[in-house]
């Protein structure tokens, strides 16, 4: 663990003493010219004859041109300074974008692992109890009904993965067509509401909402929206979807009433592999794909998305995309 | 296994995890209190004895030491 920050540190160590030794180098350039400037201007007076009729003239020149030098001199150096510093910055900042892009993908990567091998775990340890002991009904059922639950994650992690790396490659044809959001809507309500039995589901759903949209793109967003909603609230708390027309757009939004989302990361829940919380502590669980996908659908439907606090606490995601 | 059964914390955040590990521990004749997070877990120890806790270090949303 402590050999990616040695790294780190190196590398941020490199770019200080080069950017240094630059600086420097370009200060004793300054220097060295300015004193052989003063070393030529000596020459030149020194060569100068004093009862010369244009003595005057000449050694007014000879200074002119000192200064005109001198001139040259600090405008050359300042340019060359003002290029080196903006090269360092532009520099410096690629570096720190590369090295976040680095540790993101790292974490994605744990991330990931961790996300794929918990539902096969569970489904594993759950047939293997199934073969193994004679269990009575109930909890047979409860042990098939967990492992279609881990299945069905499975599948919608696949998905993710599969949609944002066809989306990021530009592999992903989108098809718009007339859509009925609502029918998309309620046919995923109905699904989670099997799916988590325990966990109270409000959905009001204004029907016949058409919108010139791809099905399975914005099946991939609401999907999304509703697993996050009940991963992240408790279980004793009711997660609340509206859909209806507004003007000329369909508004969806979903309502939880898990712990809220700070106003500074409001933003970046929405970017590539970004992760609510403390990596160390693990308190985001998830892939940081989820939202990235439904950022980026939204945006392919001429749309808009927004998460705002739930006054009673916790979040609503809210999107709109134009009706047809 | 013969007289007391062993108690066992098993300490989990993945609900469904969970519940497939302590009925598995549960059918080896073991007494499992599960907790699933570290807050609940040191709960737990404060208020039982337990002859194994079963934890995985990431998953308490606290440190290692603290813990």
């Amino acid at each position: 663990m402590t050999a990616k920050p040695k790294k780190i540190k190196s590398i941020y160590v490199i770019y200080w003493v080069l950017l240094a030794y630059i600086i420097a180098a370009l200060v004793w350039w300054f220097i060295a010219l300015m004193q052989q400037n003063q070393i030529m201007v000596n020459i030149r007076k020194a060569e100068l004859i004093k009862s010369d009729y244009n003595y005057d003239l000449k050694f007014k020149a000879i200074e002119e041109d000192r200064k005109r030098k001198v001139a040259q001199y600090v405008g050359e150096g300042s340019i060359f300074f003002l290029l080196i510093i903006a090269g360092a910055v532009f520099v410096f900042r690629a570096i720190r974008r590369q090295l976040k892009h680095s540790q993101q993908q790292q974490s994605f990567m744990m991330a990931i692992t961790h996300e794929l091998k918990t539902p096969i775990a569970v489904a594993k340890l759950n047939l293997e109890t199934l073969l193994k002991h004679k269990l009575d009904e109930n909890r047979q059922q409860r042990l098939l009904h967990n492992t279609l639950q881990e299945a069905n994650r499975l599948n919608d992690l696949s998905n993710n993965l599969l949609f944002s790396s066809q989306i990021e490659a530009g592999g992903y044809m989108y098809h718009p067509e007339e859509t009925d959001i609502a029918a998309i809507t309620q046919k995923l309500v109905q699904e989670y509401m099997q799916r988590y039995p325990e966990r109270e589901i409000l959905a009001s759903v204004e029907d016949n909402t058409i919108v010139n949209g791809d099905a399975i793109l914005l099946q991939i967003t609401i999907n999304n929206l509703l697993e996050n909603a009940l991963k992240y609230s408790p279980k004793d708390k009711s997660i609340c979807i509206m859909l209806a027309k507004k003007g000329p757009n369909a508004l969806f939004s979903i309502t939880d009433n898990g712990q809220g989302i700070p106003n500074n990361e409001k933003q970046n829940i929405f970017n590539r592999h970004y992760r609510l919380g403390n990596e160390a502590t693990k308190k985001a669980k998830g892939t940081g794909l989820g939202l990235y996908l439904v950022k980026n659908i939204i945006f392919t439907h001429k749309g808009k998305i927004e998460v705002t606090d739930n006054p009673q606490g916790g979040s609503i995601f809210a999107f709109s995309i134009p009706l047809i | 296994m013969q007289g007391k059964p062993y108690s066992i914390l098993l300490v989990e955040d993945e609900e469904n995890l969970q519940e497939a590990l302590k009925l598995n521990l549960e059918l080896e004749g073991y007494l499992i209190s599960s907790a699933y997070n570290g807050a609940e877990a040191l709960k737990a120890v404060q208020q039982e004895h337990f002859d194994l806790i079963i934890l995985i270090l990431c998953s308490l949303k606290l440190t290692a030491s603290a813990f």
